[in-house]
């Protein structure tokens, strides 16, 4: 690989880098600050644009799929001709538009709530059909599961009122130690990885990761 | 000619049952306790202590799916903040969450002007839209670090600079009370970026599942109350006074996750006496 695919770009994120770490642990001077500060703003830029670039692609897929008539491709169509719609009276009108707001109201808010909606009905037949005691690690989830169900719903308190005492200690302790570990955990393997970017060594985690070894 | 019960598509069955379970509280409302849990308490007493004319951030990340679920707590909470003359600034760091911002501002109007007549609110007086902000928690440390100078201007194209409201206002230490609204993935971006690195007091809005995520950081202060779920809000309503839908929705889903329940029963004796006779074999 030539020295501008692989040795500028590290170097170039190794920089980076130590400049955000550095004002993160040391008083820095103003230029750093500022540097820094321009690093964060180019990042939201680049994410703006990563906006387009989803769009773009959104228009690549599906409008081939039209071209060529795959399985499925009249909901290609309906798509296409919303997301044309859409940025069509965004652009004319702005966000804040009658129209554009009409379509986003009337049409995205309540098909977005009834997909959401209809999960409720799959969870009830899941509850039947897949969470069973088959193991002792399954029965400790599901009565964990049972009990913090109980007592997200209202009715639970009136089945059994010691809910309000059993499944909050659930919550607070094994909960809290848990999820602290998994914290911990994922952030010294954050700190690691990041590590081996601004050393050059990623391709440890990628023989590691490919052999299945585990990454960190 | 014999039925066979082995026959019947159990999941039809399932989802009629369902249907009419969450259906009849919907249409006839039944009276079930509610009991008010420590998030939604600490929650209300946040907002409670907020000190008057307060500048307050409010980021929403609340979009379609959720919204039957959140919008009571949200538009409640901006009222309640709106009562004690706070000034909000509203921002979202999901593209989804802007147009939701629309609603919730002119519901919360139409109610604090129902509950305040002859008062009313006014753009960069008691609140300012920022719009949507990309890079999520870059973008937000940024946005915290020098705010008009990633948000040239705001949803409106007024330059960020000339809005009064912000005249005294530019890091995260000039913004006290954050309230931060999530849709489904847990951020805690925002309690490390906002509440670690500048101090401040913040209040989360989650739909229920995220109650595991949350309750870590709330036994530690970092987040202050949560709202979670329709449950969360209609204990929010009973708390504020302000009833509305969550009241009635909670019922509706309540019942539902009895069914859920009941489900569970069902299937595990079903499953067991599998196992059992299978053993008798």
């Amino acid at each position: 690989m030539s020295v501008w695919q692989n040795k500028i770009p590290g170097y170039l994120m190794s920089a980076i880098i130590l400049i955000l770490v550095a004002e993160f642990f040391f008083p820095v001077p103003e230029v750093v600050q500022s540097i820094n500060s321009e690093l964060q703003t180019f990042t939201a830029i680049c994410a703006a644009f990563a906006m387009l670039l989803g769009s773009a692609n959104i228009m690549k897929v599906y409008g081939s799929r039209v071209i060529k008539r795959s399985s499925n491709w009249e909901y290609a169509v309906l798509l296409l001709t919303f997301l044309f719609t859409t940025i069509g009276f965004g652009l004319l009108e702005g966000t804040g538009g009658t129209y554009f707001k009409w379509l986003y109201n009337n049409i995205q808010v309540p098909a977005a709530a009834t997909v959401y909606a209809i999960i409720g009905f799959y969870v009830v037949f899941a509850a039947y059909r897949a969470f069973r005691a088959r193991t002792l690690e399954a029965s400790i989830l599901l009565v964990t599961g049972f009990l913090t169900l109980m007592w997200g719903s209202s009715i639970g308190h009136v089945i059994w009122p010691g809910i309000g005492q059993v499944v909050p200690w659930i919550v607070d302790v094994p909960n809290t130690a848990g999820f602290r570990g998994y914290k911990i955990a994922v952030a010294i393997a954050t700190v690691a990885v990041g590590s081996a970017l601004f050393l050059h060594k990623q391709a440890l985690f990628q023989k590691a990761g490919s052999s299945g070894e585990g990454a960190a | 000619m014999s039925f066979d019960f082995r026959k019947i598509d159990r999941r039809r069955v399932l989802y009629v049952i369902q249907l009419i379970v969450m259906s009849v509280p919907l249409i006839y409302p039944i009276a079930i306790p509610l009991p008010i849990d420590k998030y939604s308490r600490g929650y209300h007493e946040a907002v409670e202590a907020v000190p008057e004319g307060t500048v307050v951030g409010y980021c929403n990340f609340i979009s379609g799916g959720q919204w039957p679920l959140l919008e009571s707590g949200a538009k409640r909470t901006v009222v309640r903040l709106w009562e004690k003359d706070c000034k909000i600034i509203f921002f979202a760091f999901a593209d989804v969450g802007v147009p939701f911002i629309d609603l919730i501002i002119e519901e919360a109007i139409q109610i604090y002007e129902s509950r305040n007549p002859g008062e009313t609110i006014e753009y960069d007086v008691d609140y300012v839209r920022l719009g949507y902000i990309a890079g999520l928690e870059t973008g937000f440390a940024e946005f915290l670090r020098d705010m008009k100078g990633l948000v040239p201007i705001d949803y409106f194209g007024t330059p960020t600079t000339s809005l009064k409201m912000l005249e005294n206002v530019n890091t995260g230490n000039d913004i006290p009370f954050m309230v931060w609204a999530e849709s489904g993935t847990p951020a805690p971006y925002g309690i490390r970026q906002y509440q670690e690195t500048y101090g401040g007091t913040m209040v989360e809005i989650v739909v229920g599942m995220l109650l595991p995520t949350i309750s870590v950081y709330f036994e530690t202060g970092q987040v202050a109350g949560a709202i979670l779920g329709s449950a969360g809000c209609a204990q929010y309503e009973y708390l504020t006074g302000m009833t509305g839908p969550a009241l009635r929705l909670v019922n509706a889903l309540s019942l539902t996750t009895v069914m859920v329940l009941v489900a569970l029963i069902v299937g595990n004796i079903e499953h067991l006496y599998g196992v059992l006779k299978g053993g008798k074999k």
